[in-house]
Formats: C-alpha cells, sequence, structure tokens
C-alpha cells in the first residue's frame, strides 16, 4: 500500500482525471467550434452589427413646361437620440430638458411655435427605430447649432443638424393633384410589406417614420417618387457604442424618380384664382325672393383638358389645403379640420371626387343620343332643322296628374327652336320632348340616352392616375329596381318611369357625374369622338434625367360622331356665346364679369348649366372649349358663308341667332376643354360661365400670366401694401430695387456712369426694370426679381390703384 | 543512483527539464499575445490600447526570472521557512479584509501603486510546500495528520471565503485533494473528509455568507433559463451565452487575429482574465484551442512525469500539487468559458492577465523544475 506501485498507482488514477478532463474540452469545443459553428457565427453577427435606414430624397415633381412644383428643401431641424436622452436624464430631468429646449427653438423658429407635450410625444414616438434620431422641430434658426452643440451637458443626446422635407415652390397650388407625404402609417407599412423583393438592392423598403405619399400624384407615384433608402452597417459594442461602420455593406441612397406632369401650372394658378374669384363674386348675388337659399357659393372645380390627346391642362378644386403644413407631421385637430363637412372638406378634390348634376350641359349628350337612335322625323318629334314651338312647359303623354307638366328653368317660353337653336337658348323643353321619346317609343331602346352618356365616359371613372375617382350615376330602370330592393326606406321609388327620363334629358334628377367626367365627354366631342382616359402624367424621369416611363395617350373608344350629327350641335353651342340669345352671351361679350372674348379668331362653343339641389342654391356649370372650325358670320343675322347654305329657316328660327356654317376645308383641331362647377351659386351663365370664359380669353390671347412662385407672392403682397395712388407695381417695385441698389450697391445690373448722367436714361431705368434684381423683403431672405414680377403682382392684385 | 554522478556535479541546469520551460514559455507568449487582442481597443482605426500588453510581458519577464529563482534554491530548503511563510499568508489573508481593495465583489487585493497583489494566488504555492512538507514525511498517513492538513487548509480558506472568492476555494480544495491522494491517505478517510466537505458546503451555502447570486453563478450552467431571474443572474446567463458564441463563432480557424467581433464589441466581460480563452477561440478557432490545450497537455504530462520520477516523497506531493493547481486550474477556466463549468473567476495559468496569478504559475512551474533538478540528490 505504501510501496512505490501503490504510489505509482495513485499518480495513474490523478493521470485517468486529468486525461478525462482534456477529453471533456475536447468534446465540448468540437461541439462549439464544429458541429454548431453556424448557429453561433449568425448569432455572433446579429448582435453585433446594426443596420441604420437612410431615407432617399424623394423624387420632383414638374409641370409640362419644366417647373418645378415639388421639390425638397435643405432645413434646420432639432433632433434628439431617444436612448442618449434616456441614458443621461431621468423623466423630471428630461422634461426640464425639453421645456429649455421648447423656449430656444421657440426664440429662434421660424414657423410655428413648439410646445413641449409636441416635444415629449415626438420623442415618445414608437415609431422610430432604436437607432434612429426623432426629430423635435424644423425650420429652426441656424444659430441653435451652436447654441445647443456647446451646451452638450444641457441638452444630452440633443443636436441640431440639416435635413430635407418637401418643398412646394408655388405653395398651395395645385394641392389636391399634387397631394402630400406624411409618415408611413402601420396599415400601409402592411400593404407595401410584398411590394418590394427584400433582397433586391434596389428595393424601396419602408422603415416606421419612413415618408409616404397619401393622396395625389404623391400616392399614385409613390413606387417612382420614393427613393431606394440608402443603408449603413455599424458594428457596435455591449453598449451599443458604433465601433466602425461595416463599408463594404454600405448602400447610398438613390433618389427617387421625378414625375412629370402634363398640368401647365400658369393655367392652374390662373384657374385656380378665376375659381376663388368667381366664387366670392357669386357670393355677391341677391336672391330673387328671400324664400331661396342664399349663394353661400363655398366650393367648386374646375378643369382644363386638351381634347386632341386627353391631358389634363389644370385641376383646380377649392376649398384648398397647403400640403406643406404636412411637413414634419399635421396635428389631428388640423387634419379633421381638412376633412370636415363643416369646412367643406378641403382635402377633397372635388374634380374628381365632386359629384354633381351636370344640369343642361348634358343636352349635348341627349342630342347625340338622339342623332344616334334617330328619333327625328317620327311622332311628335319634328327633324332636328325644323322648329319644334316651346311654349315654356312640356306635358307628358298619356299622364295625369301635378307631376306630369315640366317647365322651363324660370318657365321662359322660348318659341320656336330648332335643335341648335334649343342648344343656344338651353330650352329645357325641347329635350324633354326628346327624353319622353325615348321612353315611350318601341323602336328604340329605353335606355338610349344613357347608353351614348355611358359611351362619352359617364357613370363609370375615367382612369385618370390619381386616386379615389368617383365613377358618378348614370341612372336607369336596373338601378333604380336594385337600389330600392336594397334600402327601400331611402328609395321608396323602384319604377324608372317617364318623368325620371324627361328629367335626364336636361341633366337632373340621379345623374350626377365629376368635372373630370363632364370635361372628358366634352372633350370626346369637340375631337370628334375619341374617348381618350385622361392624362396628367407625361413621363417619369430618373435622377439622370433619362425617361423611365413615357405616357402615350390611351384611346378608350372611338366613337361613331358624324360631322352630320356634330355640325348642328357645335352651331347652337356656338350661340351659347356668340347670340346675344345665347345663354353665355354676356360673359363672352365683357358683360357679368365676363371678358370680350375674341369669338371670330377663337370660336369658343360653351354650354352652361343649373343644377337645381334640393335645400341649397343652384348648382352653377359650364363646359366650354376652343376654338373649332366652324366660322362666325359677324351680322349677326342669317347668312350663308363660304358659299353652303345651311339649312335653318330664318323664318322659324328667329332673326336675332347667329349662324354658323363650319367649313370643309379647313380643319382646326380643339385644344382646350374647361368645365367648371361652382356649388350654390346660382346660374351657370352668371358665375360659371364667366369663370371659363376669362380662362379661355387668357388661353386664346396666349395672355396666360406666368404663375409667380411663393417668395415672389410675398413680395408682391408687400409691394401691394407700399402702392399708393396712381403708382403701379412696376412703380413701386423699381422704386424698391433703387434703394435696394443705393442702399447696398449690391445689384446685379452694373450701374454705368454715363448711362446714369443722361436724365433719359433716368426715366428708362425707373420705367424698365432690370432684368433681374434681388430685394429684401423687410427681414426675409432676399429673392431673386424676375423681369415680369410687376406684371405678375398686376395679375394678382390689379394694375394698381387708379 | 550512481556514486559517479553525484561524485562530480556537471551543474544543475543538466537535469532542467526543457519541455516544461519551452511549454512555459510558450504558454505565456501566447498568452501576451491574447491579452493585448483582448485589451487593444475596439476601434481598428484608433492606435491600440498597449498597456495591458506591456504590463503582462513584464509580468511574463518577472515571472520567468522568479521561476528560475525558485528552480535555483533546493526546495527542501524552501521548506524549511514553510511555516513561516504560511504564518505570513494567514497574515496577509487577514490583512487583505481589513485594507484590501474589493474588485469584482471579492475583497481579495492588496494595492501597490499601480499594481495589485493577490495573497490568496501566493497562497497556493505556500500551501503546496506546506501540505509537501507535512504528508511528505511519510506515505499513508494518519487520520490525525490528515486532520492537521485539513486544518492547515482549512484556515485560509475560511479566510478567503470571508472576501468571498469562490474560484481560490475551489483551486485549493483540488490541491489538498490531489495531495491527499497522492499521499495515500485511505479511501475511508477520502469518504470522511467527502461527506465533511459535503457538510460544509451545506453550511456555509446556509450560513449567509455567500449571496444568492454567488449561489447562482455557480449552478447557472446547470439550469434552463427562467422568465422570473434576477438582474444578476440573468447578467451571469448572458456572460455565459456571450461566450460560448464567440467560441462558436470561431469555428476551425476563427475569424482571425484582432478579428473577433465578440472580443471587439465587449460582449464579454473580463476578457483578459477570466474568459481569455473565447478570444483564442473565436479569432484563432479550433487550431488555436487545440494548440493551447496541447501546450497545457504537455506541461502537465511532463510535471507527472517530474512526479513519477522524484526520489523523495515531499518532491513527488509538491510536483503532483502543482500540476493539480495547473489541471484544475485549466479544466475550471476553459470549462467555464464553454460553458461547461461554474462561473467562478479564475484565471487560466500562464496564459491570463494578471501579475499574481502569472507570478505564482511561475512560481509553481519553478518548484517542479526544482524537484527535476534534484531527483538525483
Amino acid at each position: 500500500m505504501n510501496g512505490p506501485a501503490q504510489s505509482r498507482d495513485r499518480l495513474r488514477l490523478i493521470a485517468i482525471i486529468g486525461l478525462s478532463m482534456f477529453a471533456a474540452i475536447g468534446a465540448r469545443l468540437w461541439y462549439l467550434q464544429v458541429l454548431n459553428t453556424t448557429e453561433y457565427q449568425e448569432t455572433a453577427s446579429a448582435q453585433i452589427t446594426r443596420t441604420v435606414h437612410e431615407e432617399a430624397p424623394r423624387g420632383r415633381i414638374f409641370d409640362r413646361n419644366g417647373r418645378l412644383l415639388v421639390t425638397n428643401r435643405v432645413t434646420t431641424a432639432v433632433m434628439a437620440n431617444p436612448r442618449e436622452i434616456e441614458a443621461a436624464f431621468d423623466d423630471d430631468e428630461t422634461e426640464q430638458m425639453l421645456k429649455a429646449l421648447a423656449v430656444q427653438v421657440n426664440r429662434s423658429a421660424l414657423s410655428e411655435l413648439v410646445k413641449v407635450s409636441d416635444l415629449t410625444a415626438e420623442l415618445a414616438d414608437e415609431s422610430y427605430g432604436r437607432f434612429e434620431d426623432v426629430v423635435l422641430a424644423l425650420d429652426v434658426d441656424p444659430s441653435l447649432l451652436v447654441y445647443v452643440g456647446e451646451r452638450g451637458d444641457q441638452f444630452p443626446g440633443v443636436y441640431v443638424a440639416q435635413t430635407t422635407v418637401r418643398h412646394y415652390p408655388y405653395g398651395e397650388t395645385a394641392a389636391h393633384v399634387l397631394g402630400y407625404v406624411g409618415a408611413v402609417t402601420e396599415e400601409e407599412l402592411a400593404d407595401k410589406s410584398g411590394r418590394w423583393d427584400e433582397s433586391d438592392p434596389l428595393a424601396k423598403i419602408y422603415q416606421p417614420s419612413d415618408e409616404i405619399g397619401k393622396t395625389g400624384i404623391e400616392a399614385i407615384f409613390e413606387d417612382e417618387l420614393r427613393g431606394v433608402p440608402g443603408r449603413r452597417v455599424l458594428e457596435v459594442d455591449r453598449t451599443e457604442k458604433v465601433i466602425r461602420e461595416v463599408l463594404e455593406e454600405r448602400r447610398e441612397p438613390i433618389t427617387g424618380n421625378d414625375v412629370h406632369l402634363t398640368i401647365d401650372v400658369d393655367l392652374q394658378v390662373l384657374a385656380e384664382r378665376e375659381l376663388v374669384a368667381s366664387l366670392i363674386a357669386a357670393r355677391e348675388q341677391v336672391p330673387s325672393s328671400s324664400n331661396d337659399e342664399p349663394f353661400t357659393a363655398p366650393a367648386g372645380a374646375s378643369v382644363g383638358l386638351d381634347p386632341s390627346d386627353g391631358s389634363v391642362l389644370f385641376m383646380a378644386s377649392y376649398p384648398t389645403y397647403d400640403p406643406a403644413d404636412f411637413v414634419g407631421g399635421i396635428s389631428q385637430n388640423e387634419f379633421e379640420l381638412l376633412q370636415s363637412e363643416a369646412a367643406h372638406s378641403p382635402i377633397l378634390n372635388r374634380a374628381i371626387q365632386g359629384l354633381y348634376a351636370p344640369g343642361s350641359t348634358f343636352k349635348l349628350f341627349t342630342a347625340l343620343a338622339a342623332f344616334e337612335f334617330d328619333v327625328w322625323g317620327t311622332g311628335s318629334i319634328a327633324q332636328w332643322d325644323q322648329a319644334y314651338d316651346d311654349r315654356g312647359y312640356f306635358d307628358v303623354q298619356n299622364c295625369e296628374g301635378d307631376t306630369c307638366r315640366f317647365y322651363n328653368a324660370g318657365r321662359v317660353a322660348h318659341g320656336g327652336v330648332d335643335l341648335p337653336q334649343a342648344i343656344t337658348v338651353s330650352s329645357d323643353s325641347y329635350f324633354y320632348r326628346l327624353g319622353e321619346a325615348f321612353w315611350i317609343r318601341s323602336d328604340i331602346p329605353d335606355d338610349g340616352i344613357q347608353q351614348t352618356a355611358r359611351d362619352y365616359g359617364f357613370g363609370s371613372t375615367t382612369g385618370i392616375a390619381l386616386p379615389n375617382e368617383a365613377a358618378g350615376v348614370m341612372p336607369d330602370a336596373a338601378l333604380f329596381e336594385e337600389r330600392h330592393e336594397a334600402k327601400p326606406e331611402i328609395f321608396p321609388r323602384g319604377n324608372w318611369g317617364t318623368g325620371d327620363n324627361v328629367n335626364l334629358s336636361i341633366g337632373q334628377g340621379d345623374v350626377r357625374a365629376t368635372p373630370l367626367q363632364m370635361a372628358n365627354a366634352y372633350a370626346t366631342f369637340a375631337n370628334g369622338g375619341t374617348l381618350y382616359q385622361p392624362n396628367i402624367v407625361s413621363k417619369i424621369t430618373d435622377r439622370n434625367g433619362d425617361s423611365v416611363l413615357e405616357s402615350d395617350r390611351r384611346v378608350f373608344a372611338e366613337l361613331e360622331q358624324t360631322t352630320a350629327w356634330s355640325d348642328p350641335l357645335i352651331e347652337g353651342l356656338l350661340g351659347v356665346t356668340f347670340s346675344e340669345v345665347g345663354t353665355a352671351y354676356g360673359p363672352f361679350h365683357g358683360l357679368d364679369g365676363g371678358v370680350s372674348f375674341p369669338l371670330f379668331d377663337w370660336p369658343a362653343p360653351g354650354k352652361t348649366g343649373t343644377a337645381e339641389v334640393d335645400g341649397k342654391a343652384d348648382f352653377a356649370v359650364y363646359a366650354g372649349y376652343g376654338p373649332t372650325s366652324a366660322q362666325l358670320i359677324e351680322t349677326g343675322a342669317v347668312g350663308p358663308s363660304d358659299g353652303e347654305e345651311t339649312d335653318v329657316d330664318p323664318d322659324e328660327g328667329g332673326s336675332e341667332l347667329a349662324t354658323t356654317v363650319p367649313p370643309r376645308s379647313e380643319t382646326r383641331p380643339s385644344e382646350i376643354v374647361v368645365v367648371t362647377v361652382l356649388e350654390e351659386a346660382g346660374f351657370g351663365s352668371d358665375t360659371a360661365a364667366p369663370m371659363v370664359a376669362r380662362v379661355l380669353d387668357a388661353y386664346a390671347t396666349r395672355s396666360v400670366p406666368r404663375a409667380p412662385v411663393a417668395d415672389e407672392l410675398a413680395l408682391c403682397a408687400s409691394a401691394q401694401r407700399q402702392l399708393t395712388e396712381g403708382q403701379t407695381f412696376a412703380d413701386v417695385l423699381a422704386e424698391r430695387a433703387l434703394e435696394d441698389e443705393s442702399a447696398t450697391s449690391t445689384s446685379s445690373v452694373p450701374a454705368d456712369p454715363a448711362e446714369t448722367s443722361s436724365p433719359e436714361s433716368n426715366l428708362s431705368t425707373s420705367t424698365t426694370p432690370p432684368t433681374t434684381t434681388t430685394i429684401s423683403i423687410g427681414d426675409e431672405p432676399e429673392v431673386e426679381l424676375a423681369a415680369d414680377i410687376a406684371e405678375v403682382c398686376a395679375a394678382i392684385y390689379g394694375e394698381g390703384i387708379p | 543512483m550512481t556514486a559517479s554522478r553525484q561524485g562530480h556535479s556537471p551543474g544543475w541546469w543538466h537535469n532542467l527539464d526543457y519541455l516544461i520551460v519551452l511549454s512555459a514559455l510558450a504558454i505565456s507568449a501566447y498568452g501576451v499575445l491574447m491579452v493585448f487582442s483582448a485589451t487593444r481597443g475596439a476601434d481598428p482605426t484608433e492606435p491600440a490600447n498597449t498597456s495591458f500588453l506591456a504590463r503582462q510581458l513584464t509580468f511574463v519577464v518577472l515571472g520567468t526570472l522568479v521561476m528560475v529563482a525558485v528552480g535555483a534554491i533546493d526546495y527542501r530548503k524552501i521548506q524549511q521557512f514553510a511555516s513561516l511563510a504560511y504564518l505570513g499568508l494567514v497574515v496577509a489573508l487577514c490583512g487583505v479584509l481589513v485594507a484590501g481593495v474589493e474588485v469584482n465583489g471579492a475583497q481579495a487585493w492588496f494595492s501597490l501603486g499601480s499594481f495589485q497583489l493577490q495573497p490568496s494566488e501566493f497562497g497556493k504555492i505556500v500551501l503546496i510546500v506546506v501540505l509537501g512538507a507535512l504528508y511528505g514525511l511519510a506515505p499513508s498517513p494518519p487520520l490525525r495528520r490528515v486532520i492537521v492538513g485539513l486544518v492547515i487548509v482549512g484556515v485560509p480558506v475560511g479566510l478567503i471565503l470571508l472576501q468571498p472568492d469562490v474560484g481560490t476555494v475551489l483551486i485549493y480544495g483540488a490541491i489538498i485533494a490531489a495531495v491527499l491522494v497522492a499521499a495515500g491517505v485511505r479511501p475511508s478517510h477520502l469518504g470522511l473528509i467527502g461527506a465533511g466537505l459535503v457538510v460544509c458546503v451545506a453550511v456555509l451555502l446556509g450560513s449567509g455568507n455567500l449571496e444568492d447570486y454567488q449561489v447562482s453563478r455557480l449552478t447557472v450552467f446547470l439550469t434552463e433559463e427562467t422568465a422570473d431571474e434576477s438582474d444578476e443572474l440573468q447578467q451571469v446567463r448572458y456572460q455565459v451565452d456571450q461566450a460560448q458564441i464567440a467560441i462558436g463563432n470561431g469555428g476551425v480557424t476563427g475569424r482571425g487575429l484582432f478579428k473577433g467581433t465578440q472580443t471587439r464589441s465587449r460582449n464579454i466581460p473580463e476578457q483578459q482574465t477570466d474568459f481569455i480563452f473565447t478570444v483564442v477561440g473565436e479569432e484563432l478557432g479550433l487550431v488555436g484551442a487545440a494548440a493551447l490545450l496541447m501546450l497545457y497537455a504537455i506541461l502537465i504530462a511532463r510535471m507527472w512525469r517530474v512526479a513519477a520520477l522524484a526520489n523523495e516523497f515531499t518532491g513527488v506531493l509538491v510536483c503532483v500539487g502543482v500540476m493539480a493547481m495547473f489541471l484544475f486550474q485549466m479544466f475550471q477556466s476553459i470549462g467555464m468559458n464553454l460553458g461547461m463549468m461554474p462561473v467562478t473567476g479564475i484565471p487560466l495559468p500562464l496564459f491570463s492577465y494578471g501579475g499574481s496569478s502569472v507570478l505564482t504559475s511561475f512560481i509553481g512551474v519553478g518548484l517542479v523544475l526544482n524537484v527535476h533538478l534534484r531527483r538525483f540528490s
């Protein structure tokens, strides 16, 4: 037991224990480093790298002439890193710090005031990722950069930096078309989750708090406008301190594609201005009797289309909003106000979402249906060129009761009218008769009017590339039945009757259309029967300016529309503006707030409409276009032109009607269709027609003023305050430019001493503003002053005080 | 033993075990590199932190000199100072409880300027020498001597538990267990001691001197994670997980020297000391770990050989004690890194950063060389 042998045994025991220890370690190493190494490597890599996403700048939006409607601007923002604040401060200290910060921000804020509660809410916003910094305030004075930077102890985790936000050079212009952007919501994230393949390096993956287009072009072309987000992979340590950037994993953000619209911003601004002006003018009207509803004229829309290809030239909707309000987030209250009916839903794009009875503007399509189904010459209907005696009312055949007599608007009797004259004077009875004929005659389809109207695009969306377009309503017997069965308490009548057809014939009753639908239907008529899908985007270009998508005009249908049908209709529509008895004679002849329209150079057919709405004042509608191939005869009396006889019998038609002769030799395609709807604004001839007349006049005479950018508007506003009697904007602005020059001598126009010494040239400098110069508006930054700024100002405020 | 050999002395270095020296130096050189990797700083673009490297290098050079010194003096002469050394140890351990500094929850260090001295580390050598002297008198010690030995060990162990430093106590236990086995203590006595140990552990756990988390640290590697764990325990579990992730991340060939992401990200605490093996595992992989184990295997096997060759029982026991110290520390330290042993702060001998540990390890190597050199005298 005590011999060397036993000693050896004991040592062997220890050796065996030692060997088993090595074996155990070896086995465990094998397990960790050979069998499970892949799993451990994945875990290791995941826990030491952090991916920070950098949102790419969104693409820009241009008008048809390449003018920037939406771009991005760099601004100074107060940012915060919540983790750093959390590490340094408890809740009370954070509150104190935010208070101090709010004071500083408000002291330097260039825009709205900041509340402590807003800052707290921003800081707690969970949509920001763990490694993302939170925007506390936008548009602050850059001097805060130094202030906060020097006080790291006082403001831990807070810094001031440059950031990029959406910028709208034309302010509120075309807000409904452009739309706005905002932080992506949970639902939108879910919607977009399958949109991009995450493994694609060009995938436009969203992170919470990223920007997304909410409405308009911003929403529809989201996938184009959104840039490819950049990515930085950071290696961090246990305390989340960044050790280094994994450069090989870096991806630079790629700016989004630019969208080029068919909109002409000059026309857009003009139309918006005229829309507001005509609504304001409409409110001045006094109802004919105290029982009538007042003309509140709270809202309206106007659409301009190019009938040759269906492209949208402008699209205005009122009331409107400022998309810049959404930059940096909008408060719930503000947003609810934009949607509230009390404020007439400024967010609504009435041009594509507003549903209106087209009123008498619909008569064109009733007449086209009459041609298509050839109702002329049988029964009580005379040929289209034969006069019908409009007695001011129409009695439905085989009908007994109060509802059998349909009156003209205002119960005016127009006397003997043929089709063109019926359109010119807007004879309701003439069209009542046609509407009745469709329903009671067995040889033509009951829904002939609806069929034709549908062909021209009524009752279905136009397919324009804008979200939430309304389809409108084209009522028929089937719809009545369906509605009644679904909701009998709301729709007690399930049977379509003669009266419904009679109402439909003049665009009343249940027919509803958007201004865009009406414009597109008129455009289809104006171009000879080609129904286009209205187009608002001409092309999309990438950041190099290379085109990635050219938008081709898209034809929905080629309708049968012979000149034999359209000529008398054009004649009637031209009479509306040209003839003394035309319903829009005044607006096109310098009366009723209209203009002296150059009808001979630029014939402008049109049609007024007045839609009756229960419990409200009438809605005013006008559809107009031009030019046409037709020629007007100056005498205003009947007479043939170019040796061609018209079929109108002067004795029957009334000698005061003008006659139009469409010459076949020369065709002149129409360039623009304008439809305007003014809610609760009275007769179309009184309010909507003058508005369209003014817009078409500017277009026809090529005097559409250049649209001012927001900075210029500010300049005009300040110049307008300085205007004294007898001065024009040019005077005020030139004065200012001179003051500026003498004060700073930094004018971009070099002063030539030889020129200024001559009294003549002194005069010329005072009357002719220099091509470009800079002017300070109070404390505001200097603005580039274009040569035509005086004209621009004058277009907004008038020529000055006489 | 021949007369001729005894007669002329060709110089003591002729009997030097070069493999022990070389493997010890290789381990410590390897260790210096790994300490540097663990402490050089995370940011590759910034200049590396070399302060740990410089200090560890100093410790290794100093340790080599101490090893030579210890080897030069006959261990039997050293043993004459055993009682004195033991007394010094007890005084030092008492002193550290009064005047020591606390690091990582244990008051185990004297602060000497910029260096810190851990008496319990040197105590391992004192214990080995004392036990060697006590049981070297004759194999198969009587129960009385066994108990005396236990009491001798018990005093410093008790003092160390007051610090408290469970890891060092475990090493002390391993050393005495190995020495007792090698000394030929009867199996029945060993059984009694084992039973007594169980009682002691139970008393210890019940005494409240150990905090709950210190207990759970010891057992965390055996348990599954639960939802209501204390923060401390979660932290321990996190450390153990991170260590294994690091080693697993290394794979066969490793991430490359200075390229360990776990190492760089500071996910693992005390990486230059207790968790130094994770640096080897992550950056140099299975290859680097195997090389280190190989060096330890050579060192320990040679120590075993010296014990087997020793001509005198005290020498055998001293070698067994040192070997047990190396073997257990290596197994416990690497085992903790691999998640198969309790989490206790035990340095990897010759390898981990730390002056006391490095010097103690070199003294131990010196003692074994000493025994080997004098195996014929």
